[in-house]
Order: C-alpha cells, then sequence, then structure tokens
C-alpha cells in the first residue's frame, strides 16, 4: 500500500517579492505584475533581448550570515528553504529530513568566473570557493550542512522540468516508505552564460515581455529564484498536527526521444506524461479544474503544449482554465516547476486563477482558455503542473485540495 | 524497503577492455595507467556512433556503447511496443564539462550575433541521457543525477523505486565519468583521469524468469542518506546490511578514507567480513562508481574463482556495496546472488 503524501511548507523566491514572502508573491501573482525588466547584473549590448527578472536585495531575509560566501544560486535555494521549513514547523532537529534538489546549471556564476580565470587571464583561480560552488550537488549538501539534514540527499538535472522532477522523486521516497519527510525544491540564476546561450539559440523574446500563447509570441525571458515544498507523509503530518496544503496524488515523467533542444511537434510526450500522472491520481480527465501550463511564450512550446492538452483532454480542453505565470515571472529554468507547483497551492487555497498577462492576439491552434490578463474567481480542487525541457524533457504534477 | 529487481543486462568498458575484471587485475597487479579508453574494438556496429553526421564527444559515445551492450547482454530490442515502458537513469555530474567550457570560450570571443547556437544545448548534464532517448528511441523517464561519487547510485535506486511504483517495465541506468585535466587537477584526484563508462538493465525479477533470460544479480536493499559528520561512523544496525559475505565500499575520497579506513584493496572488517575497497581495486570512477559497484558485485557472484580470490576460497551469495560521496551522500546497496523465486 502506497502511502499518500501531502504539502505542509512553501518557502519561495521570485523577482515578485525578491525573498519578503509568499503573500507578497501571491498578491503580485494575481494583480498580474510584471516583473521583466531591462537586465542590469551584466552587459546585453549587441543582443535583441535586453530583459529578464533579476532578484537583487533578497539576503536581507536569510536569518545568518552562513551563506554569505556561496555562490547567488546557494543563497536563493537557502532562502527558500529557511522559508518553507518555518511555514511547516517542522522541528528538524528531531526529524530526518532528506532533499531532492533541482536544477539546471546550479552555480554556473561561480563556475564562469571559474572559467574566466583559467581560460581568458590563463591564471590559476584563488578563489577556492568557485569550485566548491560550481558543483551542482553541493548546493543541497550545504543546504544539509547548515540544517543537519541527514536523509537523502539528491540532485537531479531534468532541464526545465527539473522542479516537477525534484517533487516527484521526493514524493516517490515518501510513497515508497522510505523517508517521512523530504524537501523538493530548485533554484537557478540568471547569468551571462544562460543568457548567451539561450539568446544563441534565438529562443528570447524580441518584444520586452512575455506573451504565452499569444499569436505574436517571440520568446521566453530568463529570470532567477528558488521554490521549496516540504512533503510529508500524510500519517506523519497529522500526527505532529501540521497544516496540511494539499495532497500530491500523481506524478508523471517522459522523454520525447524526438530533439535536443525542440519539443515534439505533436505533443505526444507531455500528453504520455498527463495521461500517466492523471492515471496515479486514479481520478478523471474531467475532474482537472486549473493547469498551470509550462506556457514560456516560445513559438515551439505553447504550441506543442496546447496540441499536448488537446491530446489528453480531447474536448474536455475546452472547458479547462489554463494559465502561465512565466507572463509574470519569466523562466527561471530549475526552479520554474517548483514555483509552480508552489502557485498552484495558492491557487487552490484562495480559489483564485492568476492571469496569462501580455495576452493580446489569439492564435488560431492555442485557441484554448488561458485567462487572458486578469485574474478569475474559481474553486480549484485539483490542479495540474506542467514542464517541459530541452531534451525532450516532461513532467506534470497532480495536487489535491483536501483541506476544504 | 525491500526491492526484488533483477539486473538482466551489464557493461563496463573501461581502458583496460570490457567488465570490471581487467581493470582490477592491472590495478592489483601495479600495471601501466592508462588514461583513454580506445573505442574502435566497441563501436563498429553501434548504430547511434556509426550514423552521426557530426562527431560525437567521446562521452557520447561511450554511453551508446555501454547502453548497446547492456541492452544486448539483457536480449532487450527497443522498438515501438517497449519504447515508453523504458526509462532512463543516469549518473553524470562532469561529463559534459568540456561543452560548457567550449561554449564559454565561444561566447567570450564572439559578438552576439555570432555565437553558435550548438554547443548550449549540450551544457546541461541531462542532455547526454537526451541524446542517448533519442539514438535508442527511449520515451518513458529520463533523470539525469548530478550527485558526485554517488549520482549512479542514486540512479539505480530512482530505477529500481520506478519500476517497484510500476512507472516503468525496464530502467537502463548508465553513468560515464571522463572529467577534463583541468578539473581533474583542481580536485586532486588523480583517479578522474582514467575513463570509465558503465551500464545496467533492471526488471522486475519474475519478468526476467518468465522470459528465460540470464540473471546477473539482485538488487534486494538501498537505502540513502547524508552523513553529517565524516568521523561518526556509519551505523549499520540493519541486520541484513550486515548478513552479506563481502562489502565493498568506494573509498578514494576524503570522506570515505576517514569512515572506512581502506589501505588495502582486500580487507576483513571487525566482523571478519570480506572488504573490498572500490578506490583501491579500481582508481577513482566518481560518476561511475555506482555502476562499477554492482558490476564487480555481479562479476564476483557470477565468477567463483574472482570470489575466492578476494574472499579466502569462500564462495560470495550477497555483497553489500557502500557508496559515500565526499559531501556526505551515501548510498547502501544489496546485491543478491540467489536469484530462484
Amino acid at each position: 500500500m502506497k502511502r499518500e503524501v501531502v504539502v505542509t511548507g512553501l518557502g519561495i523566491v521570485s523577482p515578485i517579492e525578491a525573498g519578503a514572502g509568499i503573500d507578497i508573491f501571491w498578491q503580485g501573482l494575481c494583480n498580474g505584475k510584471n516583473t521583466i525588466k531591462p537586465i542590469k547584473s551584466f552587459n546585453v549590448n549587441g543582443h535583441k533581448c535586453k530583459v529578464g527578472g533579476e532578484i537583487a536585495d533578497f539576503k536581507r531575509f536569510l536569518d545568518d550570515a552562513y551563506f554569505d560566501s556561496y555562490d547567488k544560486c546557494t543563497q536563493l535555494f537557502a532562502l527558500a528553504t529557511q522559508q518553507a521549513l518555518k511555514d511547516s514547523r517542522i522541528n528538524y532537529k528531531s526529524s530526518t529530513i532528506g532533499i531532492v534538489f533541482g536544477t539546471i546549471l546550479g552555480g554556473i556564476i561561480s563556475g564562469a568566473k571559474y572559467m574566466d580565470d583559467v581560460f581568458m587571464k590563463a591564471q590559476k583561480s584563488e578563489d577556492g570557493t568557485l569550485l566548491r560552488d560550481y558543483s551542482l550537488h553541493s548546493i543541497p549538501a550545504s543546504i544539509a550542512k547548515k540544517w543537519a539534514f541527514d536523509g537523502p540527499n539528491i540532485c537531479i538535472n531534468t532541464a526545465c522540468a527539473a522542479g516537477a522532477d525534484a517533487i516527484g522523486q521526493a514524493y516517490r521516497e515518501i510513497q515508497n516508505g522510505r523517508a517521512d519527510i523530504m524537501l523538493a525544491g530548485g533554484a537557478d540564476t540568471l547569468s551571462e552564460f544562460v543568457f548567451r546561450g539561450f539568446s544563441a539559440l534565438g529562443a528570447l523574446t524580441q518584444h520586452g515581455m512575455v506573451q504565452p500563447f499569444d499569436k505574436n509570441r517571440s520568446g521566453l525571458a530568463l529570470s532567477e529564484g528558488s521554490g521549496v515544498v516540504v512533503l510529508e507523509a500524510k500519517e506523519h503530518a497529522i500526527a505532529r498536527n501540521a497544516e496540511i496544503y494539499c495532497s500530491v496524488k500523481g506524478f508523471g515523467s517522459t522523454n520525447d526521444a524526438y530533439n535536443i533542444v525542440r519539443p515534439h511537434t505533436t505533443g505526444d510526450g507531455l500528453s504520455r506524461a498527463i495521461d500517466i500522472a492523471i492515471s496515479e491520481s486514479q481520478i478523471s480527465h474531467s475532474e482537472v479544474d486549473y493547469i498551470s501550463a509550462h506556457g514560456t511564450g516560445t513559438i515551439y512550446n505553447d504550441l506543442m503544449e496546447t496540441r499536448a492538452i488537446k491530446r489528453s483532454f480531447g474536448e474536455e480542453s475546452k472547458n479547462l482554465k489554463i494559465s502561465s505565470i512565466k507572463s509574470m515571472l519569466g523562466h527561471s529554468l530549475g526552479a520554474s516547476a517548483v514555483i509552480e507547483a508552489i502557485h498552484c497551492v495558492k491557487v487552490m487555497q484562495n480559489s483564485i486563477v492568476p492571469p496569462t498577462i501580455n495576452y493580446l492576439n489569439k492564435d488560431m491552434e492555442c485557441n484554448l482558455d488561458y485567462v487572458p490578463n486578469k485574474a478569475l474567481h474559481k474553486d480549484v480542487n485539483i490542479s495540474m503542473s506542467l514542464s517541459a525541457g530541452f531534451g525532450g524533457q516532461n513532467a506534470v504534477l497532480v495536487l489535491e485540495n483536501n483541506t476544504r | 524497503m525491500d526491492l526484488d529487481i533483477a539486473i538482466s543486462g551489464v557493461s563496463v568498458i573501461s581502458p583496460y577492455g570490457e567488465g570490471v575484471s581487467p581493470l582490477v587485475k592491472v590495478q592489483l597487479s601495479g600495471g601501466p595507467c592508462i588514461p583513454k579508453i580506445n573505442l574502435d574494438s566497441f563501436i563498429s556496429d553501434i548504430p547511434a556512433i556509426k550514423n552521426s553526421s557530426y562527431e560525437l564527444h567521446n562521452v557520447q559515445k561511450l554511453l551508446a556503447a555501454v547502453s548497446s551492450k547492456a541492452f544486448e547482454k539483457a536480449d532487450i530490442e527497443v522498438c515501438e511496443n517497449n519504447a515508453v515502458r523504458i526509462s532512463i537513469f543516469l549518473g553524470n555530474t562532469y561529463g559534459v564539462e568540456d561543452f560548457k567550457m567550449n561554449f564559454f570560450k565561444a561566447y567570450k570571443q564572439a559578438e552576439p550575433e555570432l555565437t553558435s547556437p550548438s554547443l548550449f544545448p549540450y551544457t546541461t548534464s541531462n542532455s547526454i541521457s537526451a541524446w542517448i532517448a533519442i539514438q535508442f528511441g527511449i520515451k518513458g523517464a529520463n533523470i539525469t543525477f548530478a550527485n558526485g561519487c554517488t549520482s549512479a547510485s542514486e540512479a539505480i535506486l530512482a530505477g529500481s523505486d520506478a519500476i517497484v511504483a510500476g512507472t516503468c517495465d525496464i530502467a537502463l541506468v548508465a553513468a560515464v565519468t571522463v572529467l577534463p585535466e583541468y578539473l581533474s587537477d583542481e580536485f586532486h584526484a588523480c583517479g578522474f583521469k582514467n575513463e570509465i563508462a558503465g551500464a545496467i538493465v533492471l526488471e522486475k525479477r519474475s519478468n526476467v524468469i518468465k522470459s528465460g533470460r540470464n540473471i546477473y544479480g539482485l538488487l534486494k536493499r538501498i537505502s540513502h542518506s547524508f552523513l553529517l559528520d565524516s568521523n561518526k561512523a556509519i551505523q549499520c544496525e540493519q541486520d541484513a546490511y550486515n548478513a552479506v559475505d563481502c562489502i565493498i565500499i568506494n573509498n578514494g575520497n576524503s570522506f570515505s578514507d576517514r569512515q572506512y579506513k581502506c589501505d588495502k584493496a582486500i580487507g576483513r572488517n571487525d566482523l571478519g567480513i570480506c572488504c573490498l575497497s572500490l578506490g583501491g581495486l579500481a582508481g577513482n570512477t566518481f560518476s561511475a562508481a555506482g555502476i562499477l559497484g554492482i558490476a564487480l558485485s555481479s562479476e564476483i557472484l557470477e565468477n567463483h574463482d574472482l570470489a575466492k580470490l578476494f574472499n579466502n576460497q569462500s564462495i560470495v551469495r550477497k555483497i553489500r556495496f557502500l557508496n559515500i560521496d565526499s559531501y556526505g551522500s551515501c548510498v547502501d546497496t544489496i546485491v543478491d546472488g540467489d536469484y530462484e523465486e
């Protein structure tokens, strides 16, 4: 018998609230706040896209100076972890807690500094912290050391689906009885390295804003951040009288096996992930009330995603409410799926669906209800979060509001 | 949690040939260190490599080669019918460093409009397992673990869990260690200079037995944790983890060296159990260590002469493989040689 898994804590650092707390984050989403602005932290001259979602001044919210010498990615993850622990009211000193961390390039800001020393300046790097922070697995390990977590410590990379797969792997840990409490999170930074990569691929917005599912969408805006959810065995959460936000009902993860950059044109891979997650949840497609779309604002993703939803939900897809908060936050890579899962929890708690902003022109094929420009009041009992990434990665989470 | 997962295919390639034994024999005899794998003898018949329209990186060639050979051993052909029921779990921490380095140099030296788009997609560690999925047409889950020395062990655990959860029937677990010299020097670890790649195929034991195929070992139990204090010994209170004939420890980093003072490749612990140091027998195999430990276990279980060499003339039936990363993550696995249902 598989154990039920519930969410009992949330932590977030996004360009909306810059670590100031989840209530500000949620208010920003409901108000359709656009955080995409000109990039300041590195030179973007010569690029068609000059915008992104940067986070400054978040370190003041960290409880102490422990992470001062660490890379920004570790600091973002540390702040989201700190918030999630406080929110869950877990006595972490007397609990065995594990971590599954999803990221794409982790401490690449430190890595690029190291490479700059070695390859451009042809000198041995003097800063010993750069390589420490560059290793992806150093990030969850640093968090475990700070809070003395002696449970499993796992770092995964599944491109832009990394956050969803992190939640999925942590969910399996608890479901299979290997752990009672797991932190599942993701983090990534907006660095010149990543920006140059996406720019070279022509994937960045040309219009200074992100327009998911819009006919004239031109690409994504990169951003940064971190999200952490506390997952717990339901009986464990009940025993300690924890506030339960929702249940994780199902998880599906697939690969397109099609192209290293582009998603499968038919949406077959994402559609299979949707169907696996629904089947595991033991619900029908018609019970899904809301979909938090991957919705990057690129031509290929948004079309593929719409086709995947239509493929899985058939006629039901016309009744679904779908929105993309990347229209407000940009794409925070490994963090995005966790931030979007947290957003789903707030949707179910508050019966409000935040909008897809910057939606101006209807696309002939992307013709579902994307909750354009204005938040919507709606009771949501079951929400689904979709993620997709380079390499044909797809991951889908089903969350159920069991607090009513 | 008790598992019942069969290893139905296994392949390891090192500079000394196929399998772990050739590598072990060279290490024990103090033979010459060969850093690079000569791929010519392995790749002639592998479509993913033969048909590529551009020059592949060694990481891609090595993984394609071991994956192909592991499937061959398991007598599995990936096709339309089973593609969605096969998942890939890859251990890969520093396997894309050359792509990162080359992309970094390229964008530093080129104007924005002139930066090539071809390198960047391969700078993320999942790109290699995604590439394998495309080459073999594998459409199940595809998860890359970047966990240092425990990368492949975590991948094995996740693959086993996916089979138990019913989300796949077959898990291809693979890993590769090809570390660029500039990082190898920084980490003061000469063992990283050896290329090594490995893959295993995992399935439910009953499925393998039903189809009359070979089993190369059973995964009976896997647990994982994080060691906060490098000087505090791992608590092995669970009977299952001590009721074994042999323990393989992946040492070679300072953390595990402090945990197990294995200064010999072959020794005995306080309980009189045969202890093998993977670091002493095969060098520091880093991301691939998880596969190496399981492949070595499989060879010891299969090859009684090898078992007797290690275990004082006694046959080995059950092995514990303990893998520890220098940051503190730890995976403990029991491999059983009793395959009967």
